[in-house]
Parts: C-alpha cells; sequence; structure tokens
C-alpha cells in the first residue's frame, strides 16, 4: 500500500506494518502540515527511500515481512551520514536497547502521544 | 576393617563419578584430560571417556566456536580452566557451544575449581560441564513471546490513541464539554492500559530473573531534567518544580531509573488535587545520592507505607476512586532501585502529601 499527498512542505516516510497505525499517523502528520507518504511493506522502502528520499523517516522497528531493525542497517548504508532523521516507532520494551544501539535519532514507544510525536517532529526540523 | 571402609568409600566415589548425569573432567596445566565421565564424552561427542581421556583440550576447543554470556568469543586464555590455572580457586560461567563441523549448539554451565594433590605442584582443574540448553531455550521463547504479546497489544492501542487525541483537537469537539470529557476520559484509560501492560511485562521479567539492567554511566540532574520535561508534555494538571543538584556522575540503568520518576510522579499527580505542586529535589551526601519526589496531597497513613511496596496493593485515589494501576508500579520502582543498591523510602502524613525518596549509592 502507497499513498502519497501533494504538497510543498517537509516529507515524511512512515513504515509500519500495522494498516490501522498508517492511517492514523497519515491524518495526524497531515494535519500537522507535513506531506505524507505511507509504506506496509519494509522491503520497497529502500528503493523508495533511494529514489525519493524523505525529509524524515518513522520507522517501526518489529515487522514480521522485513525486520526493521534490518532496513535500520540498509538505510545507513546508503545515508552514511544519517542526513534523515529517523525516528523508531515500537510497541516493544527492546525499542530502547534498539535506539542505543543503532545511535538513532529518537525513539517513540507505541501508543504515540500526539503532542510528543509533534514536538520529536519539530526537533528534528528546528 | 578401616580396609574396606576406605574401598568402599573410594568405589563409592568412583561410581558417583561414573554415573553422575553432569560431565565432569579434570585438566592438567599442560592441558590434558587426566580424567573423564562418561557425561563429559557425551557432552562433546567422545564414544567413551577413554578417547577424552589423554586428550588435549587445544584439540576438543578447536571443534567449537564458544561464547560467553555477552555475546563474546572466547579465546583458549578465556576458558573457565585457564583462568584456573591463572590463580583463580572457582570459576562459574555459562557459555554457548557451537560445533563447527554441524553448527548444532547448546549451553553449557561450566564450573571449574583448584584442585591441589600436592603442595608445591600446581593445581588441576576440575570442571563440570551442564546442559542446560533447555532452560536458556525456554527463556528465549518467553522473550520473544513477550516481545510479540507486546507488540500485538500496543497496536490497536496506538490507534485508539491517536483517534482520540485527533477528535480532541477539533474545535466542535473542544467546545462540547460533555463529549471533550468522555474522549479525555477514553484517551486517560487508554494510557492506563498501556501502563497495566507495560508493568505486566516488566513483573513477567522479573519472575523469570530475565530484569537485566543496562549499566552505563549517566548524569541524573540531566536525567531528572529531561524525564519532567518529557512528562510535562502528556501531562499538565500540575506544576513541577525542581530543587537542588546532585552536579556529579553516576553508574546504572538510566531508562529505568527515568521509569522509577515517572512513576513516583504519576503516583504523586494522582494523589493530589489538580494544580497542585510537585517538587522533584536532588541532593547528595558522602555516600548515597538522592532523587526525591515530593506532593502535597492526602498522603498515606502509616498503616499503608509498607504495604504500598508489596505487588498488587494500592491505597484509594485522593477523589476516593480505586487507584487506576494494578498496584505494580511501585514494586516495579523499588526492584529497580534495589538491584542498584539503593532503596526506595516514603516520608508521608495524612492530608499533608508524601515524599518519595529514591536513595542510590554513589559510584
Amino acid at each position: 500500500m502507497q499513498k502519497s499527498t501533494k504538497k510543498n512542505k517537509k516529507n515524511i516516510l512512515v513504515i509500519d506494518d500495522d494498516e490501522m497505525i498508517l492511517g492514523v499517523l497519515g491524518i495526524v502528520l497531515q494535519e500537522f502540515g507535513y506531506e505524507v507518504r505511507l509504506l506496509d511493506d519494509a522491503r520497497i522502502a529502500l528503493d523508495l527511500i533511494k529514489r525519493s528520499p524523505p525529509d524524515l523517516i518513522l520507522l517501526d522497528i518489529i515487522m514480521p515481512k522485513k525486520d526493521g531493525t534490518e532496513l535500520l542497517n540498509e538505510i545507513r548504508k546508503i545515508n552514511p551520514h544519517s542526513k534523515i532523521p529517523i525516528i523508531l516507532i515500537s510497541g516493544s520494551y527492546k525499542i530502547k536497547e534498539i535506539a542505543k544501539e543503532y545511535n538513532t535519532n529518537a525513539y517513540l514507544e507505541k501508543p504515540i502521544d500526539i503532542d510528543k510525536l509533534r514536538s520529536v517532529i519539530e526537533n528534528h526540523f528546528a | 576393617m578401616k580396609n574396606i571402609t576406605n574401598n568402599n568409600s573410594a568405589y563409592l566415589l568412583e561410581t558417583i563419578f561414573k554415573k553422575i548425569p553432569v560431565g565432569i573432567t579434570v585438566e592438567n596445566k599442560k592441558g590434558f584430560i587426566t580424567h573423564a565421565n562418561k557425561s563429559a564424552a557425551e557432552i562433546f561427542g567422545y564414544n567413551s571417556e577413554q578417547e577424552l581421556i589423554g586428550e588435549n583440550i587445544k584439540h576438543i576447543f578447536g571443534n567449537y566456536k564458544i561464547i560467553d554470556d555477552n555475546g563474546i568469543r572466547i579465546s583458549l586464555r578465556d576458558r573457565p580452566a585457564s583462568k584456573i590455572f591463572a590463580g583463580l580457586e572457582e570459576v562459574s560461567e555459562v557459555l554457548h557451544f557451537i560445533d563447527k563441523k554441524n553448527g548444532t549448539d547448546k549451553w553449557l554451565l561450566v564450573r571449574a575449581s583448584a584442585v591441589k594433590i600436592s603442595k608445591n605442584k600446581t593445581p588441576l582443574a576440575v570442571k563440570s560441564f551442564k546442559d542446560i540448553t533447555p532452560t536458556i531455550e525456554e527463556q528465549k521463547r518467553r522473550e520473544l513471546f513477550l516481545g510479540v504479546v507486546s507488540h500485538e497489544l500496543k497496536n490497536p492501542l496506538a490507534s485508539i490513541k491517536a483517534y482520540t487525541q485527533l477528535l480532541l483537537r477539533k474545535e466542535d469537539i473542544k467546545n462540547d464539554s460533555n463529549i471533550n470529557k468522555y474522549l479525555t476520559n477514553i484517551d486517560s484509560q487508554t494510557d492506563r492500559l498501556t501502563q497495566i501492560i507495560n508493568d505486566y511485562l516488566d513483573l513477567t521479567r522479573l519472575t523469570n530473573g530475565k530484569f537485566e539492567l543496562n549499566i552505563r554511566k549517566f548524569n541524573p540532574d540531566d536525567t531528572i531534567d529531561k524525564t519532567i520535561a518529557d512528562f510535562l508534555l502528556t501531562t499538565k494538571t500540575h506544576h513541577i518544580t525542581r530543587t537542588g543538584k546532585i552536579g556529579i556522575n553516576t553508574i546504572g540503568d538510566e531508562d529505568r531509573i527515568i521509569q522509577v520518576i515517572i512513576n513516583l510522579l504519576s503516583n504523586a499527580v494522582e494523589h493530589s488535587h489538580k494544580g497542585n505542586i510537585i517538587n522533584v529535589k536532588s541532593e547528595k551526601d558522602r555516600n548515597f545520592i538522592y532523587i526525591s519526589v515530593l506532593d502535597y496531597g492526602v498522603g498515606i497513613p502509616k498503616k499503608y507505607q509498607n504495604e504500598i511496596f508489596k505487588l498488587f496493593r494500592t491505597i484509594p485515589k485522593q477523589t476516593g476512586k480505586k487507584s487506576s494501576g494494578l498496584g505494580m508500579g511501585l514494586y516495579i520502582s523499588q526492584a529497580i532501585i534495589k538491584s542498584h543498591g539503593g532503596e526506595i523510602i516514603l516520608n508521608s502524613k495524612v492530608n499533608k502529601g508524601a515524599e518519595f525518596i529514591v536513595k542510590l549509592p554513589k559510584k
């Protein structure tokens, strides 16, 4: 499933295997004024990131078809200076360890509080 | 008579050595196996103990890739027996043995002890090997299960919370006080459910003995400040003031300490009136650092002050309704602080408020 909206604003890519989460995050981020792309399959994410790099990525770290940590490593390879900020989201308690291990910019635990989400994203774009 | 008794003892010990379902070998300083039992032969893939006796451990070691508890591959010198020859009396470790030939693996609890046969000679290393693979695999299964359950429960909750918050931001809903109130209740019940799930997961890990601390250096003052800032993003009903300073770094599991502070702040919010002040204070003395959370709420009667740290114990909220958690928060917080070598102390007077002090040894 891929959706995109056309606006001349910062572009956020959301990768999560749960369609409901994608749906609601899509609405929330649009309300915040961002252009949003939603992906429920990490396997096509790399290709998309190479072709059309987003300004920020929200990545669910535990996904059945392709593990989020694998994807994180691969994104790091094509994006070595971590120019695209990656925010990890997850329901797993392991997320803190994973975030530290991968030295990623931030993480948010599910259920995500909208105000927290907004503030974390704004801090990255500040 | 004495001879017969000695022979009987010797025979008994020899039989125990032969039959015990734990692999035992004895190694000399040159690395040769001088004694071995049947279980040891089985563990290391030898047809009999006779084949194992006389082998050099370099040869046996070379058949495996051996990894320690921290995931680091060990060399010959890192073996428990090598540590015995380096001077230690006893070494006990869980090691992961991966067979280089066929890729099969097992987890062994390895214990090595020094045994001095005669005063001047170097000791022998007696090693025991217990196969604990089923236990380790069960632990890993449980970890996986916890991870999956956590993920599956949190996704629907995340959707509910996000949609509720989206609704709460809409003008016409903000203006309708009833709808606003009902949605706010749904939102806070979602938080409550999340907290219960998190507490339950912690509790399960605590009882499985899998409560690991991620020990790192951190600055407690910075930790407190960012925890308060984060807490205020989602809790707007109380003022939080900050006093004191610790001024030094310490070591511990920073995320777990944050969990404790959040637990204390949540309790303070729950047990004091809206608009009240909650004070977070930090200080140190010669041996300890202190982080305390003080509220001016209903306080805790003396008879409950020890009770509330127990599992599933709650006391009535300030509104008189039952406390919203399952009563696991303080139990888990106390477990976290105790595993750091510290404790949580409570000072409280009814209707005056409560102060929970986290006392941690200086490190």
